[in-house]
């Protein structure tokens, strides 16, 4: 059954969405239970592969509809005819952060949007966008790669706008829309260069064949660019603070994640098509930099002055991007250099890139969480009008004060542990670069402090506050128990999936 | 600003054109052009075959069989991304389904030109609701076929359930569906859930070898009967699972968009759109 995994992955999901719609007609636990069944499946799934593929080096290849679906090419052809579909070490650390957190999310939903004939339809697109995911993550084949995306862009902006009887989310849904669609033409117009030049859509075909010509980086640069946009990298960062202060809290951290798999998409392209000329890997590693640096930056920059508490939350998901382009950046631009400083510092570079990946999306996960709780309490998202909440609900004003130290890079949460591996290995490519990287990592831990002392200090209000129900605090509690784990234990993560990731990465 | 956006624009067209200007010339053999094994007992050649959609046309018949390419591309080859379009449209039906949710549920609707429930439309003429009447089933049919033979002609589940559908818009405009708009919608909806389940299930009944494997293909009776290489007129019962997933494309098309213009008919009903705030 292993070798079917794959594509199960995928299939799982999409048949509970489909059986939804006829379950939820039946009866509403049955079709919340199914979701959950459909989550924890695919969840078993990926970690029941998760042995064979980092302790014996196995990568899975399934070739969707073949008589032999292990098997590349088919009848002694050298190209392959069919869809492919891959999970190699660096996918897989994507698809276990994916299953378990969209768990996570789900089991906070359940409880956190109110319970009537409305939430079937949301059961459908929360799982739809969850295979949406799993199928970004492993396509092999760049068209089958742009059907998930825009099966991820469709069911998150109809999510954002959720709360259609609020004047502003459908205006923030319709928004994330439109930056989606164009985004995903253009990277339609990018696959289609690339197979009317070389008539495949196979990735690790294209990436025999790729030859760094012209064509192929300007075919390269309408691939990145449009995942670029989708994963807020600054020029293109626009859609950032409607998309996730509009939307229902728990669909703020699905967006966010599904952004951190457009991330995913942004690195398997640009090391794929990248690596195998020096003259296209250095520039795309100085554009990422580029990117990088200017996404730390202008994201803290208008966090510090939002008073908004959600908006906040999403100017710093655009500056927390930045460190793991930084991350990869330099491992990109030194992968080819032909020297010992991609031993020295690069590879370490990309390890604390993709440790980043995973700390934000707890953290940023349990601060969306958190800020979701915050605004149920105070019926606002504006800070001004909040204050008090450590009176009542201590539960929560320590979940909040873990992720928000973590997010500003404090031992010994999991921030620290990656920031410092980016700081470190960036400082010996080029020290301004770390300086920066600082600088924005304490103006973080200045706008945080700025939300504690004003939701949660302060004279308590007069609301008390509801008892959050118990889904809710187990979601947050698990998120808050993964982020303490990993920032006292890194060891473990480090050595088990993000080397192996990285590996693959770099020799595949 | 303005000016910014154009040499944006021009920009971007200069990228295209160049790129274009890059692309090998038309009719070069792309890939490479050595002599290859084929599978003589399967009937499949590849000599000479140095790209995709050059084995698609030479044995995309034999090993398929389906008289029509693209479907057999459509459906077997790239199945699965076949699927993934389906989920798009199912992913837009639930979209509207939700977004319009607090409209549909509101006492305030009026269906455009239509009388409140419990009364019978104004409309007394005999030529409108009998010709829309025999224009549906003519409609209905054409559909039909078209679903039917999507694995002979030209055709298929998109099309043929596009043009069933645009049968339950005419039904909307003359005014045969007044009521019952609720039920009707959880009826689409149930068939439309059915349709995409269908497809998926017949991608898991050939799990034992591998998802969306076209298992009835590989019998030399029923639908797995063999047909003739070359231009020949086909028969209905033939390409294995293909016309099964094309009829499931097709209900799944047909109830989704019809399901479609139902909301989007009775959200145009709406009078006040701001008393429902």
């Amino acid at each position: 059954m292993i070798k079917h995994v794959p594509v199960l992955l995928v299939a799982i999901p999409l048949l509970a969405a489909f059986m939804i719609p006829m379950i939820g007609m039946v009866n509403r636990t049955a079709r919340t239970v199914v979701g959950v069944i459909a989550l924890v499946m695919i969840l078993a799934a990926s970690y029941y592969i998760a042995g064979d593929i980092l302790v014996h080096g196995r990568i899975l290849y399934y070739m969707v509809g073949s008589s032999n679906p292990e098997m590349l090419t088919e009848h002694g052809l050298t190209f392959p005819i069919r869809i492919g579909l891959k999970i190699d070490p660096f996918s897989l650390f994507f698809i276990i952060m994916t299953t378990t957190l969209v768990l996570i999310f789900y089991v906070f939903s359940t409880q956190y949007i109110e319970e009537n004939e409305r939430k079937n339809y949301f059961t459908v697109l929360f799982i739809t966008m969850v295979a949406g995911m799993m199928g970004l993550l492993v396509a092999n084949d760049l068209f089958t790669f742009f059907v998930f995306l825009e099966i991820l862009s469709i069911s998150s902006a109809a999510l954002v706008a959720f709360r259609t009887e609020r004047k502003h989310p459908p205006y923030a849904g319709y928004k994330y829309m439109f930056v989606s669609a164009v985004a995903t033409s253009f990277f339609l117009l990018g696959v289609a260069f690339l197979y009317a030049q070389y008539g495949s859509f196979n990735i690790d075909y294209l990436k025999e064949a790729i030859r760094g010509t012209l064509l192929d980086k300007i075919a390269i640069v309408l691939l990145i660019i449009p995942l670029a946009m989708k994963s807020g990298v600054v020029p293109m960062h626009m859609w950032i603070p409607d998309t996730y202060s509009e939307a229902p809290a728990p669909i703020s951290a699905m967006v966010k994640l599904g952004s951190l798999i457009c991330l995913y998409g942004l690195f398997r392209i640009s090391f794929s098509f990248g690596m195998s000329h020096a003259h296209v890997s250095y520039p795309l590693g100085v554009l990422f930099i580029v990117f990088g640096i200017l996404s730390m930056f202008v994201g803290v920059t208008q966090a510090l002055v939002q008073k908004d508490v959600k908006r906040l939350m999403a100017f710093h998901a655009v500056s927390q991007v930045g460190y793991m382009l930084l991350g990869m950046g330099v491992g990109l631009t030194v992968v080819k250099s032909g020297d010992a400083s991609f031993a020295l510092f690069g590879k370490v570079a990309m390890i604390g890139g993709l440790l980043h990946v995973v700390n934000n999306a707890l953290y940023k996960g349990l601060l969306f969480l958190t800020s979701g709780v915050m605004v149920r309490h105070f019926k606002t998202r504006n800070l001004d009008a909040m204050h008090g909440l450590a009176h009542y609900d201590v539960f929560t004003t320590v979940v909040f004060m873990i992720a928000a130290l973590a997010i500003s890079g404090i031992p010994p949460f999991n921030g620290f542990v990656s920031k410092i591996i980016i700081y470190e290995s960036v400082f010996q490519y080029n020290p301004v670069l770390t300086l920066i990287a600082i600088f924005v990592s304490i103006l973080t831990l200045a706008s945080f402090m700025k939300v504690f002392y004003s939701a949660f200090l302060g004279m308590p209000s007069s609301r008390r506050p509801m008892e959050q129900p118990v889904l809710v605090k187990c979601s947050m509690f698990v998120l808050a128990v993964f982020i303490v784990v990993i920032g006292i234990y890194p060891q473990g993560i480090l050595k088990a999936i993000i080397e192996p990731a990285v590996n693959a990465l770099i020799n595949f | 600003m303005r000016l910014l956006s154009v040499v944006a624009i021009v920009i971007l067209f200069g990228f295209l054109f160049v790129g274009i200007l890059h692309l090998h010339p038309v009719g070069e053999a792309l890939g490479n052009s050595e002599v290859l094994q084929g599978r003589p007992e399967l009937g499949i050649d590849i000599n000479g075959v140095s790209t995709m959609d050059d084995y698609f046309l030479r044995n995309g018949q034999i090993e398929t069989k389906s008289n029509n390419i693209v479907a057999s591309v459509v459906f077997d080859y790239r199945g699965f991304d076949t699927l993934g379009e389906a989920t798009v449209l199912f992913i837009v039906v639930s979209s509207i389904s939700m977004l319009f949710f607090t409209f549909l549920k509101s006492k305030s609707i009026v269906s455009a030109g239509v009388p409140p429930a419990g009364q019978f439309p104004k409309i007394e003429s005999r030529v409108i609701t009998f010709g829309s009447f025999i224009m549906y089933i003519m409609i209905l049919s054409f559909g039909v076929y078209l679903v039917v033979h999507g694995h002979i002609s030209p055709g298929g589940g998109f099309q043929g359930g596009s043009v069933m559908a645009s049968a339950t818009a005419l039904l909307l405009i003359s005014f045969l569906i007044t009521r019952h708009m609720q039920r009707t919608r959880k009826i689409f909806s149930f068939f439309e859930s059915l349709g995409l389940t269908i497809f998926i299930g017949l991608g898991f009944a050939g799990i034992t070898i591998s998802f969306l494997y076209n298992f009835l293909a590989h019998t030399s009776t029923g639908f797995g009967r063999i047909i003739a290489f070359g231009p020949n007129q086909g028969y209905l019962i033939s390409a294995g699972i293909l016309p099964l997933l094309s009829l499931a494309v097709g209900i799944e098309v047909f109830f989704g968009l019809s399901l479609i213009v139902v909301t989007l008919f009775h959200v145009s009903g709406v009078k006040d759109t701001n008393s429902l705030r």
